[in-house]
């Protein structure tokens, strides 16, 4: 009894804690850890990883130096995500926000089932759902049929659809898609030109970003609706007596107030949608002619079907510090934006 | 609660925790055996062929059919403490070889040589034949008997009859054919032109060859001239629905769509021609499963008898039977075809048969034709640049450089 009371406290806090960071360690860092040094070996992903070679830092160059078909494939899947993340993230974040503040409006029943309705969608498999989307935009499906319907729309084909969405806006301002600008087709970013480094997302990409659109907002929409109730009614009624009509409340008053939320979902946003895999592995795997390849996805591929688990952990890793360096982005323009 | 939980109690919960789920203690008597399925009737197939070994062994099987079973292999793999006996795709044969994870059994089963020389090819890497194959496919060319009748077009036998024939088989709403934008059925027009992605050593590319150009030029000039299409262009999940919602006439399927046909749409009036000869002859792809034993197993002498029992000819028989795949042995081959007079034109073509198997490494090569293929098929990519990047991409692995 004596030695238990003179026990400092600090070890029973690790004792509490141990559990938890036994888990963490053992499933987070244990694996993060081997994955470093797996991308600087040439492991296939078979044999024991001690057995593998030191290949030093071929893997990377093989993503980002060397001329060859690792390269080119990373950089076509590093242009799909991008166009990803700048399609959906504004895009899912404005709808959040739109709905979020549709619902903060005074019927607190109709909330309560709005909420559920939009929030759906996060919490079904985004696997069933990929199932669901790939028969709304068949050919013969109801996307097409309610566009030819309502808008006399010739129909698309959506999901083998290699035509970037930025090419066809060009041809239809009169560019010719075979002869492209030499300037555009002769230099090479990544040995891939710049004139397919401007394509825009492929017709099928742009499918799937609807769907990660539609999926994701009611997830950020609760969060957003959860930060417009912690804002004072004081607040709001004070901008009223001062005379703010609806608008001026909202950008002078609600936004600004919502800031450290809106950083949240963008960061939240950013990070999520630069690993986008399960819609691609269930809709399109990638095709049509690489369009919609993302990092995730090449991880998969490379690492589990073409036995470069070497080079897939380096992936990982260039994929990691491609997120950081876009959270940075996004949060130096939001908090630029407060600044002005 | 007063005290907290004393310390050397929770260490031993987490050394439990920790041991638990690790370790195996080697079961003599016990053998694990995992293997993947198409579908029920595959699932029923395989189980009567494991009821039958355990009535004439005390070995207990656990058979394990596993649905995402590349990933599930390779994780059991580089755990270090993979399943006894598994199936082994011929794609992933010389990878799965040259990491050391199989033991090299192929010759130790009952007559081997009496495999399909092509099959026996598809599953050696470097001279060692490492696992017998339990049955195989090919591709054939499949179409709808009544659109053929109606329109009085015969089953095409050479390319000129097939383009003749997609020709006056294609109306608005159908097309006289529909093939997959991949590799797996683009390549079995390869040997009717004379060529192929690789020499036969494996040394050099020949991708960028008038003989290739010549087999995807024939393809591609189907789908240009809108005579041809892709499963996904005609809405449909694959070849097999394509013809049987009457959207395609003619099909380059394999093995697989009898099963599928019977299950899935059995209204279908089918049958099966071999894959048209080219000017340089006839000749198809083949897809084959072989029974792999881990070249890790404490019981390998075991897993060996597991396997030699069910490449028997006589279970190979009695699967067969159950299951439209071909039989992996020639001198099964004619009572098989006897059998399933209707598969015949899958049959015609084994040994013409190649298989899409190459080296370690040359998957992401396969994925970038099948790029270029896609590009052929709704004609936006040309083919010369194709042929070119194919053999660009390829070169470094033939050369076996960096993985």
């Amino acid at each position: 009894m004596k030695w238990a009371r003179q026990r400092p406290e600090w070890l029973a806090g690790w004792l509490f804690a141990a559990p938890a960071v036994a888990g963490i360690g053992l499933f987070l860092l244990v694996p993060v850890v081997l994955a470093f040094w797996a991308s600087f070996r040439d492991w296939n992903g078979i044999g024991p990883l001690g057995e593998s070679h030191s290949v030093g830092t071929a893997n990377y160059e093989a993503l980002l130096v060397s001329d060859g078909l690792p390269r080119s494939d990373f950089a076509v899947a590093l242009r799909n995500n991008l166009y990803y993340v700048l399609g959906v993230v504004p895009l899912q974040t404005a709808l959040a926000f739109g709905l979020a503040l549709v619902l903060n409006q005074r019927y607190p029943r109709l909330r309560g089932f709005f909420r559920a309705a939009y929030y759906f969608p996060s919490v079904t498999s985004s696997i069933a759902i990929s199932l669901i989307f790939i028969f709304l935009f068949q050919t013969n499906g109801i996307v097409n049929a309610v566009a030819s319907g309502v808008f006399g729309a010739e129909p698309v084909n959506w999901l083998e659809n290699a035509d970037g969405v930025l090419h066809l806006g060009l041809g239809a301002l009169g560019l010719d898609l075979e002869q492209p600008p030499t300037w555009l087709t002769g230099t090479t970013v990544l040995g891939l030109p710049l004139w397919d480094w401007l394509s825009g997302p492929s017709v099928t990409l742009l499918s799937i970003m609807l769907l990660a659109v539609w999926t994701t907002s009611g997830m950020f929409m609760v969060i957003f609706l959860a930060g417009l109730q912690n804002i004072p009614e004081a607040v709001e009624e004070a901008a009223v007596v001062d005379g703010a009509g609806p608008w001026r409340r909202l950008w002078s008053v609600t936004i600004p107030m919502m800031r450290p939320t809106l950083a949240l979902v963008l960061t939240l946003g950013v990070t999520g949608t630069w690993q986008v895999f399960d819609q691609v592995y269930a809709i399109s795997a990638g095709g049509p002619q690489r369009t919609t390849l993302t990092p995730a996805y090449l991880i998969f591929r490379d690492g589990f079907r073409n036995f470069s688990m070497g080079r897939a952990s380096a992936i990982a890793f260039v994929l990691l510090v491609v997120i950081v360096a876009s959270t940075l982005v996004s949060r130096w323009l939001l908090n630029r934006k407060e600044r002005a | 609660m007063r005290r907290p939980l004393p310390l050397a109690t929770a260490l031993a919960l987490v050394a439990v925790a920790s041991l638990a789920g690790c370790g195996r203690a080697a079961d003599p008597n016990r053998l694990r055996f995992m293997a993947f399925s198409a579908g029920p009737a595959e699932d029923e197939a395989l189980r009567a062929a494991i009821a039958a070994y355990q009535r004439v062994s005390p070995v207990r099987v656990e058979l394990n059919i596993v649905p995402d079973y590349e990933t599930t292999l390779q994780a059991a793999l580089a755990g270090g403490n993979p399943p006894d006996v598994f199936y082994v795709n011929d794609i992933r044969l010389p990878d799965l070889a040259s990491a050391g994870v199989l033991a090299p059994i192929g010759d130790q089963v009952e007559n081997p040589a009496d495999f399909h020389p092509a099959l026996r090819r598809a599953f050696s890497y470097q001279g060692r034949f490492y696992c017998p194959p339990k049955d195989f496919s090919t591709l054939a060319l499949a179409y709808d008997e009544r659109a053929l009748a109606a329109a009085g077009v015969a089953p095409p036998r050479t390319w000129a009859q097939l383009r003749e024939a997609a020709r006056r088989l294609t109306r608005p709403g159908r097309k006289g054919l529909v093939m997959e934008a991949q590799f797996e059925r683009w390549g079995a027009f390869l040997p009717g032109a004379g060529g192929w992605l690789t020499d036969a050593g494996l040394t050099r590319m020949t991708a960028n060859t008038p003989q290739v150009r010549e087999g995807f030029g024939f393809l591609a000039g189907l789908h240009r001239d809108g005579l041809a299409a892709t499963p996904g262009q005609l809405d449909a999940g694959w070849s097999g629905e394509a013809l049987a919602r009457g959207r395609a006439a003619m099909a380059v399927e394999g093995t697989w769509l009898a099963g599928a046909a019977a299950k899935d749409f059995p209204h279908l009036r089918w049958a099966a021609v071999p894959v048209p000869a080219g000017p340089r002859g006839g000749g198809t792809l083949s897809f084959s499963v072989c029974l792999a034993v881990a070249a890790s197993s404490p019981v390998r002498d075991r897993a060996l008898g597991l396997v030699r029992f069910l490449t028997s000819p006589s279970r190979m028989t009695a699967f067969t039977d159950r299951f439209p795949v071909m039989p992996s042995r020639r001198s099964l081959t004619a009572r098989w075809t006897a059998r399933n007079p209707r598969l015949a034109g899958f049959a015609a073509g084994v040994d013409q048969a190649r298989s899409v198997v190459f080296r370690p490494g040359f998957p992401e090569v396969l994925d970038a034709l099948n790029d270029g293929i896609q590009g052929l098929a709704v004609g936006d990519r040309r083919l010369d640049e194709v042929l070119e990047r194919v053999d660009w991409a390829g070169r470094p692995v033939l050369a076996g450089g960096a993985r």
